[in-house]
């Protein structure tokens, strides 16, 4: 169970010499077992906001502690083995590798976390294909698959090495309505299973599962 | 982990070129390191060609039987100082292409040693009689010196040649190396997300530029024992001793650097 504190967050870049605010005092709290949905308008700073929660980007000025730990005073390495153990990423545009099949993708987080042998592995990818239901696509390549079922890999993916922190970057950007509801649904279940879920999204229909939603 | 990895470079159809690429650097490169010591082994046999058959002309010459064969050449030395009368006798010698005078200071004595120039050295045993006939001895001289000084611009020309296509070879393969990796860029950034140390990035993107190159180097090869067949062998007929230790040092120096030097780029650095 993962509680996310943010105490007086500021993020600013410095382009052509001219100081940019990104994030101004973000002050919040995430807990587990909720689905927190992130809005706001182009450029308020949700994705930057996303980046320092999952350690890949670090505020100016200001402490991201999570359990406790403050997270942006951790050495790379150390960040790389939060990660790995503590937070599952899912992006509008999937990323997955082209050049892998389904279970392969899924397999690739795994593979750095020492608590799975290699027949613990396969049991977990199978049992997370099973989930997402793509066990018949176990073998395709995610070009052969449909946008809908891409995330699906990119959610069990982001699953693989059993995290308390999901972090969902417009998850539904590029789907049509009926797979954007099963993603939301999919998301929403995770949050009731005890993950936190953050979300962060266009789309009105966030307010319809989030049990929070943050306005930048 | 490694496996998945290589299967996934493996099937990226854009790596395909490249290991093609591969391939026809790595012969080029064997090629390159067999040009001089081709051209070595092909002197040798013009020299020993060459010998041989200067050997059976001489053999024809009662006093020149004993003649070490490598000292033969188609130029006679005469030691003796000619006379004006006898140097346009000797240039009228039919087959006698010239006359020069070398003058040698021997601690303060200048001798003189006169080349006769013949235009083919099966001419040599007419010239000789012609020589006694006039009362003159010659002696074959040393190894001609237009086959020496042919051998040494063709080697020269050759090592550059060699030295060329190994650095071209080796910037070629660099720089595609470079491309493979910026070309991972996505995965790279992935595999930060899911926690991956450096340290285990650039051990995976350098055992996939390996096992790339290594392919390369296999087909190339075998390329170049299909070409090093077809064309030295059965056309030039000539049969080359590579020095097998330096060509597995050099191509081992070419599948390493690229591969070290490619997975210190600047998408690592972040």
């Amino acid at each position: 169970m993962s509680k996310i504190e943010i105490i007086d967050g500021n993020k600013e870049y410095v382009k052509n010499k001219e100081k940019i605010k990104i994030l101004e005092n973000i002050n919040l709290k995430f807990e587990s077992g909720k689905l927190y949905g992130i809005v706001g308008e182009s450029g308020a700073g949700k994705t930057t906001l996303l980046n320092i929660i999952g350690t890949l980007d670090s505020f100016t000025s200001g402490k991201v502690l999570i359990d406790g730990q403050d997270v942006i005073q951790l050495k790379e390495d150390d960040r790389a083995r939060l990660r790995m153990e503590k937070i599952g990423f899912v992006f509008q545009e999937f990323y997955l590798n082209p050049n892998m099949t389904v279970e392969e993708n899924i397999e690739q987080p795994m593979f750095i976390n020492e608590k799975y042998d290699k027949t613990s592995r396969r049991e977990r990818t199978s049992k997370l294909i099973e989930t997402v239901n793509l066990t018949p696509r176990r073998k395709h390549f995610p070009k052969e698959l449909s946008g809908g079922e891409q995330q699906r890999v990119a959610i069990a993916r982001a699953l693989a090495n059993e995290p308390d922190i999901i972090l969902a970057d417009e998850p539904t950007g590029n789907l049509d309505k009926e797979n954007e509801k099963r993603i939301f649904e999919m998301l929403q279940s995770l949050s009731k299973g005890g993950k936190c879920v953050i979300v962060v999204s266009h789309s009105s229909k966030i307010e319809e599962y989030a049990d929070q939603v943050i306005k930048l | 982990m490694m496996k998945n990895q290589i299967k996934s470079v493996l099937r990226n159809k854009s790596n395909i070129i490249y290991i093609f690429t591969f391939v026809i650097l790595f012969a080029i490169l064997n090629v390159a390191l067999t040009i001089r010591p081709l051209v070595d082994q092909y002197f040798d046999n013009i020299v020993e060609e060459y010998s041989n058959t200067l050997q059976t002309q001489l053999n024809k010459i009662s006093s020149y039987e004993n003649i070490k064969i490598d000292e033969l050449a188609k130029t006679i030395q005469i030691s003796k100082e000619l006379t004006d009368e006898q140097k346009t006798e000797i240039e009228n010698i039919k087959h006698v292409e010239r006359l020069e005078i070398q003058k040698i200071d021997l601690e303060g004595e200048e001798v003189h040693i006169q080349y006769l120039y013949l235009d083919d050295w099966k001419n040599f045993e007419y010239v000789n009689n012609r020589l006694d006939a006039l009362g003159i001895s010659g002696s074959p001289a040393v190894l001609d010196e237009q086959i020496l000084e042919s051998y040494s611009t063709i080697r020269n020309i050759a090592n550059t040649i060699q030295y060329l296509l190994i650095i071209v070879s080796l910037l070629v393969i660099i720089v595609c190396c470079r491309n493979i990796v910026k070309n991972e860029q996505k995965n790279i950034k992935l595999l930060q997300i899911f926690g991956y140390k450096k340290s285990k990035i650039k051990q995976i993107l350098f055992v996939e530029q390996i096992t790339m190159l290594i392919i390369g180097l296999i087909f190339g090869i075998v390329l170049y024992e299909l070409l090093y067949f077809l064309l030295v062998h059965e056309m030039l007929n000539i049969s080359v001793e590579n020095n097998a230790v330096m060509m597995v040092a050099i191509n081992a120096i070419i599948i390493l650097l690229p591969a070290f030097l490619s997975i210190h780029i600047k998408t690592l650095k972040s």
